[in-house]
């Protein structure tokens, strides 16, 4: 049975089939490939854009239906390094004319695997039916989180094997990614939809699922998904499968995490104390456990302090987020950024509840 | 007096002929042992039973000399493994390419003690007294009756040098010594470790090099006794000096001896060593020094000082414990007296005004050997305990400090492949002044500095009294939260029928997918049948490796999603992404029957409309 998500299910498959969100992007990506070849692409923009989705789609529109049949292989790869062999391994999703993968899920050894990869992608070029050797495509997701080198690495071979391979990249910051990687490519904005948008989205998805949607829920679930498209569909089937028929005034699912992260801020505003602040770390060690990006957990809890804070007290509350993110970029073990973080707030909230009640 | 006993005259002369006093005057019976009592007499029950002992203490308290005393007591002899000249390989090579006469078979060292440990365990009382039997066996003597005749004389197997090799030879050995542990039947055997002191950075380098603390684990597991030696107490210490004095009629007053005993640091054999290089080559008073007894309640003759910095010159040289290094930042002691005396100090603004502290930060982070990425890791965990509960803005202030201190550690150690923070490093900065500093040893010991002076800058000492200490939690929450985020990403994979990359990126399968997967599939029987998997390898903060395994282990088979490893592992798994979605083919009936107790107004018609 293919009861597959709905986020999954509507995914448009095809340039065209992009109407509601991202359809101008998907008319000029059509127009490009109709001129026959394809340069290095990058996509970059918010997630639950449609990064993803248009890279899948632009190589439909390049390859055909055939790209759409992919096997899952865990690929190893042997890397002779001057006296010691590095083995790598990593996910892959291929097809006969493309693969994609993450390789910054290896961690420090992602530069083996984008090397590696593109030479051999480029060993076996796919020859179309005039016996033209055409190219692969490499799609590779998070290049804003692969290290330096893997960049420097990405960034020499991808001129060397240029003829025979084409790079999609997709990264959710552009600034992470080097300048010297994003000047080879062509650059595609995938802004996050607007709210509008997403309602539209929402609408389509649920005349396509015979539900009748009421505007007002509509309306709330595109508010609260943050201009996010999976967010939205994701929360529009939670609330399918909690509550049909709809009711305008039906919750809203926040996500755990979220409420969780509220939390700790509330109990940072009850009470300035080291012992406090030691209850916070389990609290903040208990969200990384749960994989909740240390960037993330900051973002949410600065902008659940700021909701209940003075203003003198935000613009602190603002520098000293970016201050710590900024660190937290740079390295070193995010919990030690994100409670200096905490005991700072606690400090400077204490002192502002000081000075203005005595 | 003693001397007109015969062990103990030959023992006198000892100084003249050969061995050191540690060797020759080596305790001959369990009293004279520096061990603790209760200790001792737990090695004796090992003996009286039989079976295997681990034994494991810091240098110099007294294992090995333990054993061997209460071996001589019930009356065994001790067989000491002696780790074979090894061969050389340069040797061995050129030897090969010689006549058969002169060839020699390679056998490394840790072959040859697994070969020893396995005939220990199986041919026990032949193969250890190979060299007394050989003249019975020659003279055609029948096996039986040599082994029978061999086990009468008994010994007991004393193991004390433990080959170390790369992680290969590492599980070989570890296997070999608890294969030993396990086996009954064979002669007592005691394997004796020394256990090295804790320090900071420098475990990572040497991964493979075999811990008394693993040997003390494998064999605790297969069923062997354990007794734990402490350091030797300062009256034992004291008690063996003086005995040694006695013998050797060294003319030594109790403060000296405590001068010796105190910079010993637990160790009698360093404490011996430092006994006879300051005694060489003095006359001897050729009379005992008479036992000056101290009284109850007398208090002690502190040593002089011309005394004890001689008994520094001959001692061992001892680093700061990792513990013990924290202490000094955490505690963070200070001068409080003569602070008038201090130009300039009432000058200062008196929020940061700190009295002059007990200890230099550099130099006790350089001899207690911890990296800066260590000592940081550890004060961050245990700092905001330390701090008096009403000063908030000085925690801040302190995780500031260490926040900037992390990231230079890690700009300094990251680029050399991590761990680097040696001992050697601290030691070389500043050493040579011709010589190109690494930077990263400068960023390196920067952190340090200002990790550690941070600290104690911001730290106000609460009242409270001693506290425990505990180790730092970071790198064990990353690792399980690696583990999550495999078992989140093989979920998602799971949900989209194997497709693992059309989710999203790993952060927001993790904040997006997952919550509404959850709550999806929580709400009722229609959304369980949208999500095949939830995380069940899931662990928990603060669960370690063995308990996580241990629930793992209770995970019944089939529950878990399938890891995109355990998918290729045979036939690769193949899927097509345009046979679901809104252009995939309408449902067929069979599809439609089984959905049709969820979906109630889902027929046949309408379905073709979503393509």
């Amino acid at each position: 049975m293919s009861a597959a998500l709905w986020v999954d299910k509507h995914r448009p498959h095809e340039l065209g089939d992009a109407t509601t969100v991202n359809a101008r992007t998907a008319k000029h990506l059509k127009l490009l490939i109709a001129r026959g070849d394809c340069p290095h692409l990058f996509f970059h923009g918010p997630s639950g854009a449609g990064k993803k989705t248009l890279a899948l789609a632009v190589l439909r529109e390049i390859f055909g239906a055939g790209v759409e049949k992919v096997k899952l292989e865990n690929k190893t790869w042997k890397i002779d390094q001057n006296d010691r062999g590095v083995e790598v391994e990593l996910a892959m999703m291929s097809s006969n004319f493309h693969c994609e993968m993450n390789p910054s899920d290896c961690g420090s050894k992602d530069r083996y695997v984008v090397q590696e990869v593109i030479k051999e992608m480029a060993r076996s070029r796919p020859i179309d039916a005039d016996g033209i050797e055409g190219y692969k495509v490499l799609v590779l997701t998070e290049v804003d989180r692969l290290s330096r080198e893997a960049q420097y690495g990405l960034r020499r071979t991808m001129e060397k094997y240029s003829a025979s391979c084409r790079l999609f990249l997709i990264a959710e910051r552009p600034s992470k990614v080097m300048d010297a990687l994003q000047s080879r490519c062509l650059p595609i904005r995938v802004p996050g939809p607007s709210i509008e948008e997403i309602e539209n989205l929402l609408h389509e998805v649920a005349k396509k699922e015979k539900l009748e949607l009421p505007p007002e829920l509509a309306t709330r679930v595109a508010q609260a998904s943050g201009r996010n498209m999976r967010r939205a569909l994701l929360t529009l089937e939670t609330c399918r499968v909690m509550n049909y028929p709809f009711k305008p005034t039906q919750a809203v699912q926040t996500t755990d995490w979220e409420l969780y992260i509220n939390q700790i801020g509330s109990e940072i505003l009850a009470e300035q104390s080291p012992s406090r602040l030691l209850q916070v770390r389990g609290r903040l060690y208990e969200l990384f456990v749960n994989c909740i990006p240390p960037e993330i957990i900051l973002t949410n809890l600065a902008k659940a302090l700021m909701k209940r804070v003075d203003v003198e007290v935000k613009h602190q509350i603002c520098f000293w987020a970016a201050h710590f993110e900024v660190r937290m970029q740079r390295g070193g073990k995010p919990i030690m950024h994100l409670e200096a973080f905490v005991a700072q707030f606690m400090a400077l909230y204490k002192s502002h509840l000081v000075a203005a009640f005595g | 007096m003693r001397a007109s006993d015969g062990a103990t005259t030959t023992r006198a002369s000892a100084l003249s002929s050969t061995g050191t006093l540690g060797e020759t005057h080596a305790p001959r019976t369990l009293a004279e042992c520096v061990a603790a009592k209760k200790k001792v007499e737990r090695v004796r029950a090992w003996l009286a039973k039989g079976g295997a002992l681990c034994a494991s203490g810091p240098s110099g308290c007294g294992k090995a000399s333990a054993i061997t005393c209460a071996a001589r007591e019930f009356g065994y002899g001790v067989e000491e493994y002696a780790a074979a000249t090894p061969t050389l390989w340069r040797e061995r090579a050129h030897i090969e390419n010689g006549d058969d006469g002169t060839r020699v078979e390679y056998s490394s060292k840790v072959d040859e003690f697994v070969a020893y440990c396995s005939r220990a365990t199986k041919y026990a009382p032949l193969a250890l007294t190979l060299t007394s039997t050989k003249t019975n066996e020659s003279d055609g003597r029948s096996g039986g009756g040599t082994t029978s005749m061999m086990a009468s004389r008994k010994v007991v197997l004393l193991i004390r040098d433990i080959p170390s090799s790369d992680a290969n030879g590492r599980a070989r050995v570890l296997e070999a010594l608890r294969a030993l542990a396990a086996s009954r039947g064979g002669p007592p055997v005691a394997v004796v470790v020394t256990e090295e002191e804790e320090r900071g950075g420098h475990r990572s380098g040497r991964s493979a090099e075999i811990s008394a603390k693993d040997v003390r684990s494998v064999m605790e597991k297969a069923g062997a006794q354990i007794v734990d030696f402490n350091a030797a107490t300062t009256a034992a210490i004291t008690k063996a000096l003086t005995r040694v004095c006695e013998l050797e009629h060294f003319d030594m007053s109790p403060s000296d001896i405590d001068a010796i005993v105190q910079n010993s640091h637990g160790d009698v054999r360093s404490a011996l060593g430092a006994l006879e290089f300051w005694c060489f080559g003095k006359n001897r008073t050729g009379r005992t020094a008479p036992p000056t007894k101290r009284k109850r309640g007398e208090p002690k003759e502190a040593p002089s000082a011309v005394a004890s910095a001689r008994a520094l010159l001959s001692s061992r040289d001892q680093g700061l414990g990792l513990f013990h290094a924290l202490g000094k930042f955490l505690y963070n002691k200070r001068d409080t007296h003569d602070l008038m005396n201090i130009a300039g100090f009432e000058t200062l603004d008196e929020r940061l005004r700190r009295p002059p502290q007990r200890y230099d930060p550099e130099d006790v982070l350089a001899r207690s050997g911890i990296g800066a990425e260590t000592a940081v890791g550890f004060l961050f965990e245990n700092f905001v305990d330390f701090v008096d509960s009403r000063s908030i803005e000085w925690v801040a202030a302190g995780e500031r400090y260490l926040s900037d201190a992390f990231l230079l550690a890690r700009g300094g150690v990251g680029s050399r492949g991590g761990g680097m923070a040696s001992r050697g490093g601290w030691e070389d900065v500043g050493d040579d002044d011709d010589a190109v500093l690494d930077p990263n040893l400068v960023a390196e010991y920067t952190a340090g500095s200002v990790a550690t002076r941070g600290v104690l800058f911001s730290s106000k000492r609460s009242a409270a009294g001693f506290l425990p200490m505990r180790g730092p939690r970071a790198a064990k929450m990353e690792r399980a939260a690696a583990t999550n985020s495999e078992e989140v990403r093989a979920v998602v994979a799971a949900a989209l029928e194997g497709d693992f990359s059309v989710g999203g990126t790993t952060n927001a399968v993790a904040t997006e997918m997952l919550p509404a997967l959850r709550l999806i599939a929580g709400s009722s029987a229609l959304g369980a049948s949208l999500v095949p998997f939830l995380p069940t390898k899931w662990r928990h903060p603060g669960e370690d490796d063995a308990q996580f395994t241990a629930r793992m282990a209770t995970v019944p088979e089939g529950v878990a999603a399938p890891r995109p490893a355990d998918l290729t592992k045979g036939v690769a798994h193949a899927l097509d992404r345009g046979a679901r979605g809104s252009h995939a083919r309408p449902l067929t009936l069979d599809d439609l029957d089984d959905m049709e107790d969820d979906i109630e107004d889902a027929s046949g018609s309408e379905s073709d409309d979503a393509w």
